[in-house]
C-alpha cells in the first residue's frame, strides 16, 4: 500500500455484498461496477440501503461479499488506509470539524499525504519535523479554498457556515486527499438551487478535467440524470435495476419503489 | 477583604494544578470517549515512581521527574494498547468498568511496594513563604502553580499548532470524519493517553511534594469531577477555567464555611454541591457541547 497515486485506471466492482443489522437485511446480494472516469449514481427510496452500501465502501462497516478496487479486496483493508488507496468520501449529515477553521479542516484532509507518523508531526520544528510539507499543505489547502470561491472563510469556525458551504467544506476536505474515486452521500441535498448547480457544475469539471471518478448518492432526478453516465437503483437492500439514468428511470420496477405505480 | 483575597489566591494556585489533571480526564474522553477512572491513580502512581527514583537513582527531582514522564508514557501506551484498544465499541459502561479495575490494581500495586504509610520527597525548595502583600503564599504552591501552567501552556500551543494536536482536535470532533480522511484513530487515543498519563503524573508529583504521599492521592481522581463537569466534560478550554473556579471555590468555601459553622473540611464538599446544581441546571457545563442524539 503506496502512498503514491497512480494513473486512474481502477475500477470498483462491488459484488453480491451483504450487510444486516441484527435482523434487518441492509444489503443484500448486490453487485455492480462503476467504471474508472465515470460518474455513477445510487438512486433508491428512502432506507433502501444506499448509505450503508457507501459506509461498506469507505470502511466505516464490515460486510460480506466483495468489493474490488482495482485488484485490491478493499475488505481486507482497514478504514483509516483506504484514503491511501485513494478513496474519500463525504457524509449525509453534515461532519465536518465543528470548532476548527475551514482551512484546518482542509489541512486534516491532506494529511495522510504527509510522511512520518503522529509522533513524528508533534515536532513543528527541527531536523526531524514535518515543517516543510505542512507549509505545502497549508499552500495546497488555500489553493483549493480559492478554487472553491471560499478563501475569505479560510480562517472561520466551520461550524459556522451556512449549510451549503459546510458540504462544500466537507467536499473540499476529501479533495484534499487527492483521491481518484470520490464517495458523496447526498451532497446537494438541503442546498438552494443556485448552489446546486454550482456544485453540480463543480463535479463535472472535476470528473472532465481530473478525471475523477465519482460515486454519488442523490435524490434528485434531474441532478442525476444531467451528470451521471451510469447508475445503479436500490430498494430493499437489494439492486432493482441499472443504467443510464435517462433509461432507468422508465423501468417499472423503478417507477413502482418511487412511487407504487404498477 | 485580605481574607477574601488570600483565599481567591490560593484557591487559584490549587486549581491550576486540578486544571491539568482534569485536562487529561477531558483529552481521553473528547479523543476516544472513554471515561477514565483511573486517572487519579495514574496520578499517584506517577507521584510513586517519581519519589522511587529520587531516592533509588539520587538524582534530584527534575531529572527523577523528566524520567517518570518517560515511564507513564510508557505505561500509558501500554494500558491503551493491552486493555482499551481491546474495548472499542463495548458499551460505556463495560469501558468505565475496566478503567476502574486499572485503578484498583495500580492502587494495589502502591499498596503492596510503598504501603500505606506517608511517605515524603526530600526538600526541594525551603518552605519559605513569600509575602504576595495581602497573604503570605508558600513558596512550594507558586513553584507548583508555575509548573501547572507551564505544561497547560505547552499544551495548548501543541494542540493549536502542530499537524498532531490539529489531528487530534479533528478526532475528538468527529472520529468517523477522522477516519475517512486517514486518521489512524488507534493512534490519537494511545497519544491522548499518553498526554493524560504525563499531566496526572505531573499532578502527583507536584501534590506529592505538598501534602506528601500516601494511596489517597488517587482520590484526586474524584476531585477533579467538578472541573470535568463544570467546564462541559468535553471542552478542555473550559475545563482549564473551571479547574481554576473549582479550587477558587474550595477555598473560599472552606474558609468562611469554617468561620460559620466551626467545622474545617467543609471546602471540599463545596465543589460537589456546585456540581449537583450544575448537573441540574447546566448539564453541558460552561462550554461543553449539547448532546444531540442525530439518527
Amino acid at each position: 500500500m503506496t502512498k503514491e497515486v497512480t494513473a486512474n485506471n481502477r475500477s470498483l466492482r462491488v459484488e453480491n455484498l451483504s450487510k444486516s443489522f441484527g435482523g434487518v437485511k441492509a444489503l443484500e446480494g448486490v453487485s455492480f461496477e462503476v467504471k474508472p472516469g465515470t460518474i455513477h449514481a445510487i438512486i433508491g427510496p428512502n432506507g433502501a440501503g444506499k448509505t450503508t452500501l457507501l459506509n461498506c465502501i469507505s470502511g466505516q462497516y464490515k460486510p460480506e461479499g466483495s468489493i474490488r478496487y482495482g485488484d485490491i479486496e478493499l475488505t481486507d483493508v482497514v478504514p483509516h488506509k483506504r484514503i491511501g488507496l485513494g478513496i474519500a468520501r463525504s457524509f449525509q449529515h453534515i461532519n465536518v470539524f465543528t470548532g476548527q477553521t475551514v482551512l484546518e479542516n482542509m489541512m486534516v484532509g491532506g494529511h495522510h499525504r504527509l510522511r512520518g507518523g503522529l509522533l513524528a508531526q508533534s515536532l513543528f520544528w527541527g531536523r526531524w519535523g514535518a515543517q516543510e510539507e505542512e507549509n505545502r499543505l497549508y499552500q495546497q489547502a488555500l489553493d483549493l479554498l480559492e478554487k472553491l470561491g471560499m478563501e475569505k472563510l479560510a480562517h472561520l469556525p466551520a461550524g459556522e457556515l451556512s449549510y451549503g458551504k459546510q458540504k462544500k467544506v466537507e467536499i473540499g476536505r476529501a479533495l484534499m486527499a487527492r483521491p481518484q474515486l470520490l464517495l458523496l452521500d447526498e451532497p446537494m441535498a438541503g442546498m438552494a438551487r443556485g448552489e446546486k448547480q454550482e456544485l453540480a457544475d463543480w463535479i463535472t469539471l472535476l470528473n472532465r478535467d481530473e478525471g475523477l471518478t465519482i460515486l454519488m448518492i442523490e435524490h434528485d432526478m434531474g441532478i442525476v440524470q444531467a451528470l451521471a453516465g451510469e447508475s445503479v437503483v436500490l430498494d430493499f437492500g437489494r439492486k432493482i435495476a441499472e443504467g443510464p439514468p435517462s433509461e432507468v428511470v422508465n423501468d417499472p420496477r423503478v417507477r413502482k419503489a418511487y412511487i407504487g405505480e404498477a | 477583604m485580605d481574607y477574601f483575597l488570600g483565599l481567591l489566591i490560593n484557591g487559584i494556585l490549587v486549581g491550576a494544578i486540578d486544571s491539568m489533571v482534569a485536562l487529561g480526564f477531558v483529552l481521553i474522553y473528547k479523543a476516544s470517549n472513554v471515561l477514565n477512572f483511573a486517572q487519579g491513580e495514574l496520578l499517584m502512581i506517577g507521584a510513586y515512581i517519581c519519589l522511587e527514583l529520587v531516592f533509588q537513582l539520587q538524582i534530584g527531582i527534575i531529572g527523577a521527574f523528566a524520567i517518570t514522564l518517560i515511564i507513564m508514557s510508557i505505561m500509558a501506551l501500554l494500558i491503551e494498547r493491552l486493555v482499551l484498544r481491546r474495548m472499542m465499541g463495548s458499551p460505556v459502561m463495560s469501558v468505565v468498568m475496566v478503567t476502574i479495575g486499572i485503578g484498583i490494581i495500580l492502587r494495589s500495586i502502591v499498596l503492596m511496594v510503598w504501603g500505606p504509610i506517608t511517605l515524603h520527597f526530600p526538600t526541594v525548595v525551603e518552605d519559605v513563604p513569600i509575602d504576595l502583600g495581602v497573604v503570605r503564599v508558600s513558596v512550594v504552591y507558586i513553584y507548583s502553580f508555575l509548573v501547572s501552567l507551564m505544561f497547560m501552556i505547552f499544551f495548548a500551543l501543541f494542540f493549536r499548532f502542530s499537524q498532531t494536536g490539529l489531528v487530534m482536535r479533528a478526532t475528538a470532533s468527529s472520529q468517523v470524519a477522522a477516519r475517512s480522511v486517514g486518521v489512524p484513530l488507534h493512534r490519537v487515543f494511545a497519544l491522548a493517553w499518553v498526554v493524560a498519563a504525563v499531566v496526572s503524573a505531573a499532578g502527583g508529583v507536584i501534590t506529592g511534594n505538598i501534602a506528601g504521599l500516601t494511596p489517597e492521592l488517587s482520590a484526586y481522581g474524584v476531585r477533579v469531577f467538578p472541573a470535568v463537569i463544570l467546564g462541559g466534560l468535553d471542552s478542555i478550554v473550559g475545563t482549564t477555567i473551571a479547574g481554576v473556579l473549582i479550587g477558587v471555590m474550595e477555598e473560599l468555601g472552606g474558609g468562611y464555611l469554617r468561620d460559620l459553622t466551626g467545622l474545617s473540611g467543609l471546602g471540599p464538599v463545596l465543589p460537589f454541591i456546585v456540581l449537583i446544581v450544575i448537573l441540574w441546571v447546566r448539564p453541558q457545563g460552561l462550554m461543553g457541547s449539547k448532546q444531540v442524539e442525530r439518527l
